[in-house]
């Protein structure tokens, strides 16, 4: 009883774990809630060739570095998806207390909305 | 003197026996399965998969698209040929593996079409000049035999070189670096229209091989 109480007291005494990041709220980024960044609404700029340029930035706030995966799905006008390389996952690290970029651009003009995944390496290191 | 018991022959070989059945039965047994390219988490060797071919070709197709120099000023598409594409790395790899990956996106994106009638060690497709030996044959309709200067010669060239290079690292761990090696050239002014370079590079054992 005198056990339990002594680690009630230290329990208490204990700091408060950090937050983790808020998942984005924008509806064209998902990410796995395992992947611990922080990241805004995607950068959208429409080139004068009628390609669509997109790029958003991914925030580490912990000490650790971390290896996600990212792709970016295309989708036509009437929501089909839109096959292509371009959209093949890739492997990116964001450094800890920094930021990378997820960028890319659309496969054809008629591919107007896009998805950006995000999800943990599964092939990293100490997986 | 008779032998020690466990220098016999006959439990020598009793031995090794229960020795591989025991081994055998512990070893993994892998059954085969179809692996989804769109969600492959299998594991990684320190060689060139298919995922790098797709993420070599992704980041090539990339660059070249937001570079706007394939965006033709009067409007259309690029004709482009499949140059010479160098295989420098220790392992036997068809650079179609690359090539047809890049092709298909510039096709889709449509800036960019290949033609197959023009190629480095002859046509890709020798169909299209093997069709027009039939101009004259009085066995076929000449009205859908294609007629002269039709074909579209190339404006621009795709070559480059995969090269490899291995390090040995630390702690019995070897460093792999794979470069990817793209060119466009305006073949009018046998400029280079667009270049880039995509490394992949894999870290792994020294027991694991790249060839």
């Amino acid at each position: 009883m005198l056990g339990g109480a002594v680690l009630a007291l230290l329990g208490a005494c204990a700091p408060p774990e950090p937050p983790a990041p808020a998942l984005p709220l924008d509806p064209r980024v998902s990410m796995a809630p395992d992947v611990l960044l922080a990241s805004g609404s995607p950068l959208v700029v429409p080139q004068a060739n009628g390609l669509q340029r997109i790029s958003l930035v991914l925030a580490n706030p912990s000490a650790q570095d971390r290896p996600v995966m990212h792709r970016v799905e295309w989708f036509d006008a009437e929501g089909q998806p839109w096959p292509t390389n371009l959209s093949s996952p890739r492997r990116m690290t964001v450094p800890r207390f920094g930021e990378a970029f997820v960028t890319g651009i659309a496969p054809h003009a008629r591919a107007v909305s896009f998805r950006i995944v995000i999800e943990r390496d599964p092939l990293a290191p100490g997986r | 003197m008779p032998l020690p018991a466990f220098s016999r022959p006959g439990s020598l070989a009793t031995a090794a026996l229960l020795a591989v059945l025991g081994l055998s039965a512990c070893a993994e047994n892998i059954a085969t399965t179809r692996i989804d390219p769109h969600a492959d988490r299998s594991e990684m060797g320190m060689g060139l998969d298919a995922r790098d071919f797709e993420e070599a070709a992704g980041a090539a197709v990339q660059s070249m698209l937001s570079s706007g120099r394939l965006d033709k000023p009067s409007g259309g598409r690029y004709v482009m040929a499949i140059s010479r594409m160098t295989n420098d790395t220790m392992q036997r790899i068809d650079t179609d593996q690359l090539v047809k990956k890049i092709r298909v996106d510039l096709l889709n994106s449509g800036k960019v079409v290949t033609t197959t009638a023009v190629g480095l060690d002859g046509a890709e497709d020798p169909m299209a000049m093997r069709a027009r030996e039939l101009r004259g044959s009085r066995e076929f309709s000449q009205a859908n035999v294609a007629g002269r200067g039709r074909m579209v010669a190339p404006d621009l060239s795709l070559s480059g070189k995969i090269l490899q290079r291995n390090v040995r690292l630390d702690g019995g761990a070897q460093r792999v670096d794979y470069y990817f090696q793209l060119t466009i050239t305006e073949i009018a002014s046998g400029l280079a229209f667009w270049e880039n370079e995509i490394p992949i590079s894999k870290r792994g054992s020294n027991r694991s091989v790249s060839w």
